[in-house]
């Protein structure tokens, strides 16, 4: 028998009430459907402070990479400069012992590596080393002497310690 | 029956109406400021990046074309030859000269380089480096054959993010003016971010002739 009196038929009110009795704000129904707000399909506090959480890991992990590619870049431009200067000085050590048949001895000099737009940030300095190295090699069975001639800059680098730039030459004699 | 159930319907009508699922102006407006908050600080973050990767962008640029022009006077500015390149620079010139060009605003300083004019049809080759004051610019001039060169080598032509502020040759242990052996090159350049930010980069090194 499929024919079922909506009266009587409760699998009827069943379905209806699975059809729109969540909804529903009616006396005829009982009080466990009137949970409308935890049946909206909304966010919560927990998805919108995870949402936060997210964005804020985003934020500082963009921010800590744009801070190390500074760094990078700032010590990039730092061993170019140091670079520049020791082999600079390294030509120069070779032109003076080429023309005046010795070196142009110093000790250590102070160099400056940047200067900072902002009057009150010292600049960043650092020492420029020379030493000259005796040396032999045995090339086809004669010992042959010559000079390693060694510039070191060396400086303190924010944020990354002391860096060292070292450019050395030889001189045959 | 029949007028029961047309009832029943007509309720049923009633109530899907009226019972819809919707939100509230509550959640509504507490939605746009969450969101608000949310996009506001996504856009701060982005914007944040955006400007701090410019200028990062534009100093490695400028300590890159830095660095390479004071490589192109030292090691010099290439000229192609029978599809080889011919690089004439103050190292490996015969003789080096200082030079001053009259301008509009004031003398340009610059550096001549001659190299060997041994070959022939190369008796008046010359590579010049200058720096114009007007233009903020670094130049090379030069002559290879009978082919003439004038070209803004850095920063390259069209390209106003970087201007060079300073390009000093000092001529070191001169003996002959006309015949110089060694330089410091002195070169200051800076990047324009925008009005309020710069990005300077100073170079400095000695360049010998001859080796």
């Amino acid at each position: 028998m499929n024919q079922r009196d909506p009266q009587t038929d409760m699998s009827y009110r069943e379905n209806r009430q699975r059809r729109e009795g969540d909804y529903r704000l009616t006396d005829s129904y009982p009080i466990r459907n009137r949970s409308l707000v935890s049946n909206e399909s909304g966010i919560t506090i927990v998805e919108i402070l995870i949402s936060f959480v997210i964005i804020v890991i985003a934020v500082v992990g963009i921010y800590v990479g744009l801070l190390y590619a500074e760094s990078q870049i700032n010590r990039n431009y730092h061993d170019r400069v140091a670079a520049l200067t020791a082999s600079g000085e390294c030509d120069w050590q070779y032109y003076y012992k080429t023309n005046y048949r010795d070196y142009d001895y110093f000790a250590a000099r102070e160099i400056t590596i940047r200067e900072y737009p902002d009057q009150n940030r010292p600049p960043l300095t650092g020492t420029m080393t020379m030493e000259i190295i005796e040396n032999t090699e045995l090339i086809e069975g004669r010992r042959v002497r010559y000079e390693t001639l060694r510039i070191q800059v060396t400086w303190e680098e924010p944020l990354a310690g002391q860096q060292v730039m070292v450019i050395q030459e030889d001189f045959f004699q | 029956m029949i007028s029961a159930m047309r009832s029943v319907k007509i309720r049923d009508r009633f109530h899907l109406f009226k019972n819809e699922k919707g939100i509230t102006l509550t959640e509504v407006l507490a939605g746009i400021v969450v969101s608000t908050i949310l996009i506001g600080l996504a856009a701060l973050a982005i914007i944040t990046f955006y400007d701090k990767y410019v200028e990062l962008s534009y100093f490695a640029d400028l300590q890159q074309g830095g660095y390479e022009l004071i490589e192109t006077v030292k090691y010099g500015y290439p000229f192609e030859e029978l599809q080889d390149y011919v690089f004439i620079g103050a190292a490996n010139a015969d003789s080096l000269r200082l030079e001053e060009l009259p301008g509009g605003w004031g003398t340009y300083s610059g550096i001549r380089c001659i190299p060997d004019r041994s070959a022939l049809g190369h008796a008046y080759d010359f590579v010049r480096y200058y720096w114009r004051r007007y233009d903020r610019a670094v130049f090379v001039e030069a002559r290879y054959g009978v082919r003439y060169y004038q070209e803004q080598i850095f920063p390259s032509r069209g390209d106003d993010r970087f201007e060079v502020t300073e390009f000093t040759i000092t001529p070191l242990d001169v003996f002959d003016p006309n015949n110089i052996r060694a330089i410091r090159l002195d070169l200051k350049a800076e990047a324009v971010i925008s009005d309020e930010k710069k990005k300077e980069i100073s170079y400095s090194t000695i360049i010998t002739r001859g080796r």
